[in-house]
Order: structure tokens, then C-alpha cells, then sequence
């Protein structure tokens, strides 16, 4: 049985005024992905596409049109309030900016302890400061991170928080949503290699939500590749991002640039034309 | 040293700011030149010093001490005055920057827009429309009528970013700048305006400087790379020597790090470690040593200059250039089985 069953997902808003302005925008479109316990699963597609809607549903902040959605069994979305609560301790989000997902006003102790406080989860202040500090430890941050504000922190060290805000709770799924695209790349890879120690120490799933097709090849077991609200192609990283079946797919992959000179995914005419002609050239007995 | 076949050349730029935390050391000895109908792509992480470097080729930087030359034909741009700058600034250098959301006046619409560049120009009133039209033509518009009767929160964010470009173009610049024109796109969207930008450049004959943190976006679009760290060039050169032989150790952390299409999953991200120094605090001697896997004492204490390798135009800051073993992807490395 999957951690996380995810079935016939759909979300829509109504735009406009009411009467003859409004209409239905369907931003997630029969949905139905699983996430199974210490896989990483890609979600990639371009913006609008559905994505991060996908991810608020799953993670509780949104509630969808239709669908269900089975964690550990459970269709969470039958429960009331406050065991609903309880059912989504477990499914913790974190946010592309960690520039405003943070509280400048506390202290970086207090924003990570309040999953604790929230969910009551420590037995006293000493357990809780000591889960933190754990927490913070399993990020990468240093101790003396606990009375400090975000201020004081990098856009990487910041993703590191928000990390550990995640983690305090001990959660069976992350959903990671463009986590790691406002960072520079050697910043980026040192968060995606903590997302995979997280993985491996700790068996937590992730969804993971990208743009960059190069970050989620080397990151993620599976991808599933969204366009207009729906699934259009999803399957082993490997295979849908070297062989992708689907056309939408196909046209992501081949926009996609790569840092080979030797292979740009711009030309100009006369260089499109002769890389035909020697295509051309070499396929002539 | 400019040649004929410069259009600009830096000399010894720096830019600093005094600001709360200190002295911010943005540009730091900076030279660099911009031949005629090339496209050089300036390379660095957030804090290396990019923009400030290219806001100064457009005169835009205030409220910093500045010393160095920007030779513009047989100008010097740095000396400038504010009212000489407005001469330069448009029609000899444009700019296309990141955002184009917050490039374009959210409260007029395109064609006022246009117009304004059209006029600048020197396009008299009645012949600005069919200008216009034929300008947004030329940067892949569609329907550039319909276009230009709109606003720009009508239009998509590649629609946005032609119409900026259409607007840098109307003064016909001999050199863009074009300051991460596409981080704000979707990747489809993305390869659109670059090959649009590289079209235009060969068309025209024009210049054009590619800021970008991105190195994957550089490979098919920059002739030569200049790999900037701390406010300095740490290596210059052909973008097949950059990325097939880096020889700074930053430039080689920094290809690493960009993750590949071709990486097996499970393969570890080869990070740099630490973080970029902030500008008011920079390291004694070689800015990247607290992260360089290879720094010495040496490197505290005295400042590489950057010179020149046996390749033609590959220059390199670094104490220990050719002495590095050049550092291997995690998969060809004896650790990768860990």
C-alpha cells in the first residue's frame, strides 16, 4: 500500500464577478498520483500548470473540488477538523521562498519549535528545546542558529530552517515546492543533498516540485509531468526525461538547456543548417 | 588596450558602497572587453557582482565611490555627466532586465511604450505606428497591432519580455545588456526569447552582454564567458574552454554544482561548500579560499592576478593554475561508491 494515494484530484475557482463575468478556471484536473514511503517523487511542468495547487491540496492548505486522498489508508479528506489535523501531522510543506515563509518577528528557536507547540508534541520546554536543537542539527545549522532571527540568515541557510521546521514534527512526507529554484546552484545542491540524506536516514518521502528538469533527474526515483491541470506522462525519471512518450513532454525536455556547448538548444540558421546536413551526412551509407 | 574590434572595454572598474553593515565591495578591479557583434556572458552566483558591473556600462549605479574607465569608442563613459549619460544610455547600450513585469508601466499601454522608445529615437509621429508594428514583428509578435493595444498584465510573461526587448531594439544599440532576460520564464518560453536574442544579435551585428547565473543557459548562446566571484573575473574565455577546461577552481565548482540531464538519479549534487562572502566582508587575498578545496597560505595572503594560459585569450586568477589536478564529476571519482 502507498504512504500517500492521491485519486481523481480536481480544483477549480471561479473568476470574475458573479453573473456573466465569472468563469471556472480548473486548475487541477483529475489528478491521481502515489507516493510510496522514502521515494522521492518529481512533479515538474511550467507555471500554471497545477502544480502547486496539487501540493496545497495534498498538504491541507487548500480543499479540493473532487477526488480523495489516502494517507497511510485513510481518506483525510472524510475527517473533521480536528483530526484532520492530527491525520496531516505527518505531511509537512515547504515553500519556494524562504524569504517570506519565515516570521522575521521570531526567533529562529520559536519558528521551528511551533510545530511542536501547535501539535503538543514535546513534554516540557527542556524536551522541546532539545527537539529543536536536534533539528537543527539534522539540517546543518549551527546551535547558536536557536535565538538568532531569519534576518541573520542566507537564502540557503533560510531553506535550511524551513527545513527543520518540517522535520520537528518527524514527517512521513515533505512536499517540497520549488524549494531549492531562488538558490544558487552550489547552494541549491547542498539542499538537494540534504533532501536525499533525509531520504535515506530518515525514510521520508518527497514530493518534489521543480521546474528544472536537471535538478529532478539526479533527485527524484519518479516524475510526473503536468501541463493545463493534469498528469500527461509520469514514470520512472530515467525513462520520461530520456525517452518521454507524451509530445508535451517531449517539447519541455528539448527546451530544456544543457551546460554542453557542443549541444546548445539555441542556433542560429546556418548552424541549424549544417548540423543538419552532417546528421544527414552521417545517416548516408 | 582596446582594438579596432572593441566596441567597449573596461578598465579597472570598481564600484563600492558605504551602507550600515560597512563598506560593500561590489566591483573590484574589474576589466573586460565587449568586441563588436559579440556575445559575452557574465557568469556568477547572487553577491558576485554582475548587475553592479552592468548597471555601470549604463551609467545607472549612484550613491557609490567608482574609479576605473569605460572606454566607448574613444570616450571615456565614466566620466560622464548625467545629462551626457542620457545620450549613451538607450541608444548606443540598451538593456533588457529580469523581470518584465516590472520593466513595463503597468498603467500605459504598450503602445504608449513603444512609442516613447520610437520617439527617442527619432521616429516622427506618423510613421511610429508602422515602426512599432514592425519592431514587435521582428521580436517574434504575432499580432503586433492587438499587441499594442494592450496592457501589459494581458500579455504573457515571453509576450512581456519581446515587448522589452522591441523597446531596447527601437533605438538600434550596438551593444544589449541583457540582465538574466529569462530566469523570470518557463523553460519553453526560455529557449524562445534566446534564440530570438542570438537571431537579433547576428541580424544586427549587434553586442550583446548575457548576465546570468545559469551556465547551461551560456553553453549555446555566449562565444566567450567571464566567470565572476567577489567582484572579481576570476577566469575569462571561449565558452568551449570554459566548460571543457575550467582551470579556476570556482568556475570548475560552478559546473559541477549545475546538475545534468545526463546524471543517474541517486548521483550526489556536487555543492560547494559555504556561501558566497557578503561584499562588505570579503576574504584577505583570493575571495573563494574559505570554500576552495585546494587553498594554501598563500591565498590568504597575496591577491592572484588574472592572467593569461597558453590558450589565446584564456585568462585565470588563480595562484595554482595548471598545478590543480583538474577535479573530477562525482561518478569518475573514488569516493562515488560511498
Amino acid at each position: 500500500m502507498p504512504l500517500l494515494e492521491v485519486s481523481g484530484l480536481s480544483k477549480s475557482y471561479f473568476r470574475g464577478r458573479s453573473g456573466r463575468n465569472a468563469h471556472r478556471v480548473d486548475a487541477v484536473r483529475d489528478v491521481t498520483l502515489h507516493l510510496d514511503a522514502g521515494e522521492i517523487l518529481g512533479l515538474v511542468g511550467e507555471s500554471g500548470s497545477g502544480k502547486t495547487t496539487t501540493a496545497r491540496c495534498i498538504a491541507g492548505l487548500v480543499r479540493p473540488t473532487a477526488g480523495s486522498i489516502l494517507f497511510e489508508g485513510k481518506d483525510v479528506l472524510a475527517l473533521r477538523a480536528a483530526e484532520l489535523r492530527a491525520a496531516r501531522r505527518p505531511i509537512r510543506m515547504i515553500f519556494q521562498n524562504p524569504y517570506s515563509s519565515l516570521d522575521p518577528r521570531m526567533s529562529v528557536g520559536e519558528i521551528v519549535a511551533e510545530g511542536l507547540v501547535v501539535n503538543k508534541l514535546a513534554t516540557g520546554r527542556e524536551d522541546r528545546r532539545e527537539r529543536v536543537l536536534a533539528a537543527l542539527a539534522d539540517v546543518g545549522l549551527p546551535a547558536d542558529a536557536y535565538q538568532r532571527r531569519p534576518k541573520a540568515f542566507s537564502g540557503g541557510q533560510r531553506q535550511r530552517i524551513a527545513i527543520a521546521r518540517a522535520l520537528v514534527v518527524e514527517p512521513r512526507v515533505l512536499i517540497c515546492d520549488e524549494v531549492v529554484s531562488s538558490l544558487d546552484v552550489s547552494i541549491q545542491a547542498q539542499i538537494c543533498n540534504l533532501l536525499a540524506d533525509l531520504r535515506s536516514k530518515r525514510g521520508v518521502a518527497i514530493l518534489f516540485i521543480a521546474h528544472d528538469l536537471g535538478v529532478v533527474r539526479q533527485l527524484c526515483h519518479r516524475v510526473a509531468v503536468m501541463s493545463e491541470g493534469s498528469i500527461v506522462e509520469t514514470g520512472p525519471t530515467a525513462s520520461v526525461l530520456t525517452k518521454p512518450t507524451q509530445a508535451y513532454t517531449q517539447s519541455l525536455v528539448a527546451a530544456t538547456p544543457v551546460p554542453d556547448p557542443r549541444h546548445p538548444y539555441v542556433m542560429l540558421k546556418h548552424e541549424h543548417q549544417e548540423a543538419q546536413k552532417s546528421t544527414n551526412g552521417n545517416e548516408s551509407p | 588596450m582596446t582594438t579596432s574590434a572593441d566596441l567597449l572595454s573596461v578598465r579597472e572598474l570598481s564600484v563600492s558602497f558605504a551602507i550600515p553593515a560597512g563598506i560593500a565591495r561590489a566591483v573590484n578591479d574589474v576589466s573586460l572587453n565587449i568586441r563588436a557583434g559579440e556575445r559575452l556572458a557574465l557568469v556568477g552566483e547572487s553577491g558576485s557582482g554582475k548587475t553592479v558591473t552592468a548597471m555601470s556600462l549604463l551609467g545607472l549605479v549612484r550613491g557609490a565611490t567608482t574609479s576605473g574607465q569605460i572606454c566607448y569608442g574613444n570616450r571615456d563613459l565614466a566620466a560622464l555627466s548625467s545629462k551626457e549619460w542620457r545620450a549613451v544610455r538607450g541608444r548606443e547600450i540598451g538593456i533588457v532586465l529580469q523581470d518584465p513585469n516590472s520593466s513595463l508601466n503597468p498603467t500605459m499601454r504598450v503602445r504608449s511604450q513603444v512609442f516613447e522608445a520610437l520617439r527617442l529615437a527619432g521616429v516622427s509621429r506618423e510613421h511610429r505606428q508602422s515602426e512599432a508594428v514592425s519592431l514587435l514583428g521582428k521580436v517574434g509578435i504575432n499580432d503586433p497591432a492587438g499587441i499594442l493595444r494592450a496592457y501589459p498584465f494581458q500579455l504573457s510573461g515571453g509576450q512581456q519580455q519581446r515587448v522589452v526587448i522591441s523597446i531596447a531594439l527601437a533605438q538600434q544599440p550596438k551593444l544589449l545588456i541583457a540582465d538574466e532576460p529569462t530566469t523570470a520564464l518557463d523553460v519553453k518560453v526560455q529557449a524562445q526569447v534566446m534564440q530570438l536574442l542570438l537571431d537579433l544579435g547576428e541580424q544586427q551585428h549587434m553586442s550583446i552582454l548575457l548576465i546570468t547565473h545559469d551556465l547551461s543557459v551560456v553553453a549555446g548562446f555566449a562565444g566567450r564567458v567571464a566567470v565572476m566571484y567577489g567582484g572579481r573575473i576570476v577566469e575569462l574565455g571561449d565558452t568551449i574552454t570554459i566548460f571543457e577546461s575550467p582551470q579556476h577552481p570556482y568556475t570548475q565548482g560552478l559546473l559541477r554544482s549545475t546538475p545534468r540531464a545526463d546524471a543517474d538519479q541517486g548521483t550526489r549534487f556536487d555543492a560547494i561548500p559555504g556561501e558566497v562572502p557578503p561584499a562588505t566582508d570579503l576574504p584577505s587575498g583570493c575571495a573563494f579560499r574559505l570554500r576552495c578545496p585546494f587553498a594554501q597560505a598563500r591565498c590568504a595572503a597575496e591577491l592572484p592576478v588574472l592572467s593569461g594560459m597558453n590558450q589565446a585569450g584564456h585568462l585565470v586568477a588563480c595562484h595554482f593554475v595548471g598545478q590543480l589536478e583538474p577535479a573530477k564529476r562525482p561518478a569518475e571519482s573514488s569516493d562515488a561508491t560511498a
